[in-house]
């Protein structure tokens, strides 16, 4: 079975390089790090991944441009795309409700909150 | 009678062409035992007397009619005519009964036949001439100043007999009757001048004064002038009594008094427009007064909303910053989670307090959020009950493992109320989670539920301290009763504050409570907290139905 292609694009390159490993260490998938949101796209062109974790703040472009680029990107419109935020509230978190149309997941995760997303999503 | 002209002396002028009967008379005065009267001239024709009327000024004329220049009665006339002041006796040769009336009606003092009378009876009939002009003229006088303080006083006068008619009356009065002399008002009635419904009102009250025989006095009644219009008019009526003391009629003195019965309404007028003003500028004070509080309100409350989206705003930073680090923390403790790279039996347990400690600071910065999130309320017409009901169910799992009851006094015919049914849900399950958790031994968590009337000053009811209901106010309260440890007493006026908890560290972020009151602000509901006597806390919120 082909591993699922994840690429996680956080400015937070501590997070992502964790997350990077602790994913891969399950050996069920492969992880792609971008640290720039400029350069998701262009990143996410040549990794042609499965679906996307993408961070809401980041320094030069926030996730819901980058999210809107990939969208109207014709070869990656059907890439999901899943938000992964610190800025959540309680209640927003509690209401697992959409972001701008998009899930999302809450920092700080667990690794089994990430595996259970990346399941659902691509199940769908 | 004559006694009392003792030192009189009287200076007669007799008017007579008959020289005899000059003599006669003259001896006839001189008979007269101590004469007060002295004949100082005699006239023989009737322009020679008057000449001596004017020059000597006597004091009685005995007159004959028949003379040289005139006879009859015209003699008399003229006489009369030129000292109208002066007596004057007719002696004439004639026994003429209607002449002798003539005269004396004209003005005569009397009518004398020559050889007919003595010294005795000219002396009495010369002494009562002069004294009954003495009298006269005093009458006449008495009578002129009665008339003239009559006239000249403002108040109206009239004397009416028993059948009502005037009998005298004054200047003031007729001139109010319209009428322009005494003579004009003189027989007549009130009938003559007012209109019948007044007139008859008059006439009754002169008639119950005439047979009561008891005055009116400073008796103010309404009525209307001839020419109709309103007047207010003071009157006493007294009643008028004969020398036997019988009631002959009454006499009236009256004063228009409308000008100061108007007066006096405009002051009744202006004194209620002043206790009028009065109120509106009580009431607007009272306004004013609300109005600033109103302005107070709003202004603290934009100083709140102000500080909230500073405190946002900071605490959106601190998320991101603090939940990145605590997400790499979290990813970095999983990562080694499944890596054996030790002997040391610790590591495991290491790593899940690591773990703990994440998830402690991730909840006191979603509570930070939570507080400082926008305050929006989707209102609906909800169902209290429903709302405990379904916050019962979610802290459930709370209760498990411990000895506890749960008692619901659930008021089944609650009215609906007019809330955000998600952020009420929240504030009872942080309040029954609170009571859970006081409750380490386990107990009973009792919750109740019932409108009511507020009959009495409460510790929100119109205090100073909030406003929020006031007497009369009818309300839903909701009552969380536990049998936990309590609010220690000096902790119980902080227990609303931010970052207050009494739980031990790590079991509370110190925001439930903070965000629960906000809510119930945010509702116009209060919520209080105390110990109850027999031990636990008894938390009371309160809605307005």
């Amino acid at each position: 079975m082909d591993k699922k292609r994840i690429l996680i694009v956080d400015d937070e390159s501590g997070f992502t390089h964790l997350l990077k490993l602790t994913l891969e260490k399950t050996g069920n998938y492969l992880v792609c790090e971008e640290s720039d949101g400029t350069r998701a796209r262009e990143t996410a062109r040549e990794f042609k991944p499965d679906l996307i974790f993408l961070d809401i703040v980041m320094p030069k472009i926030d996730g819901g441009d980058v999210a809107s680029q990939i969208k109207a990107d014709p070869v990656l419109k059907n890439v999901h795309i899943v938000f992964l935020t610190a800025i959540v509230s309680k209640k927003e978190a509690a209401s697992g409700g959409l972001i701008g149309g998009f899930p999302f997941l809450s920092k700080p995760v667990t690794l089994e909150g990430i595996i259970q997303c990346i399941e659902e999503t691509l199940k769908n | 009678m004559l006694q009392s002209f003792p030192d009189q002396h009287y200076r007669i002028l007799l008017i007579e062409d008959n020289p005899g009967d000059a003599l006669l008379l003259s001896e006839i005065l001189s008979e007269i035992k101590n004469s007060p009267f002295e004949l100082i001239r005699v006239a023989e024709q009737l322009s020679a007397g008057l000449q001596s009327i004017d020059s000597e000024k006597p004091d009685l004329v005995l007159l004959d009619l028949s003379l040289p220049d005139s006879h009859g009665i015209k003699t008399f006339r003229q006489v009369r005519n030129h000292a109208p002041q002066l007596p004057i006796i007719v002696l004439s040769g004639l026994d003429d009964s209607e002449l002798s009336l003539q005269t004396l009606h004209e003005g005569a003092q009397d009518y004398l036949v020559k050889g007919q009378f003595d010294r005795r009876l000219l002396g009495r009939a010369m002494r009562y001439a002069c004294e009954r002009q003495t009298i006269e003229e005093k009458l006449a006088h008495e009578r002129n100043l009665l008339r003239n303080l009559m006239d000249n006083i403002p108040d109206y006068i009239y004397a009416k007999d028993l059948e009502g008619r005037y009998v005298i009356d004054n200047v003031s009065h007729y001139r109010q009757l319209r009428a322009e002399r005494t003579e004009d008002v003189v027989g007549k009635t009130v009938f003559d001048f007012f209109p019948k419904e007044l007139a008859v009102e008059y006439h009754t009250y002169d008639q119950a004064i005439m047979l009561s025989g008891k005055p009116l006095l400073n008796h103010e009644e309404p009525g209307i002038s001839p020419d109709g219009a309103p007047r207010w008019v003071s009157t006493t009526k007294v009643p008028l009594r004969d020398t036997q003391g019988d009631i002959t009629g009454l006499v009236c003195i009256g004063r228009d008094i409308t000008e100061r019965k108007l007066a006096e309404e405009e002051l009744l007028k202006a004194n209620s427009a002043l206790a009028t003003n009065k109120e509106e500028l009580l009431n607007t004070l009272a306004d004013l007064k609300k109005a600033h509080e109103d302005l107070r309100n709003v202004q603290l409350q934009l100083i709140e909303a102000e500080k909230m989206k500073s405190i946002g705003r900071l605490a959106a930073g601190v998320a991101h910053e603090v939940k990145n680090p605590l997400a790499i923390i979290s990813m970095g403790t999983e990562y080694l989670s499944h890596e054996r790279f030790s002997e040391d039996s610790n590591i495991p347990r290491v790593l899940a307090e690591i773990s703990e400690a994440v998830k402690r600071a991730d909840e006191v910065v979603r509570g930070l959020l939570d507080f400082s999130a926008p305050k929006k309320l989707e209102i609906q017409d909800v169902d209290l009950n429903a709302i405990i009901e379904q916050a019962l169910v979610l802290v459930r799992g709370e209760m498990q493992g411990s000895r506890f009851n749960l008692e619901k006094q659930l008021q089944v015919d609650l009215p609906l109320l007019k809330l955000d049914s998600i952020k009420i849900g929240q504030v009872f399950i942080n309040i029954f989670t609170n009571a859970i958790h006081s409750m380490t031994e386990g107990g009973t968590l009792c919750v109740r539920t019932y409108a009511k009337q507020l009959a009495g000053v409460g510790p929100n009811i119109g205090d100073s301290r909030s406003e929020s209901f006031r007497v009369g106010d009818s309300v839903a309260v909701a009552e969380i009763d536990d049998t936990g440890h309590g609010v220690p007493e000096d902790k119980l006026n902080k227990v609303f504050d931010p970052f207050f908890t009494t739980k031990p560290t790590g079991k509370g972020t110190g925001l439930g409570l903070t965000v629960t009151k906000t809510i119930i602000d945010l509702h116009g509901g209060t919520i209080d907290i105390a110990n109850r006597p027999e031990g636990g806390a008894r938390v009371t919120i309160m809605f307005r139905i």
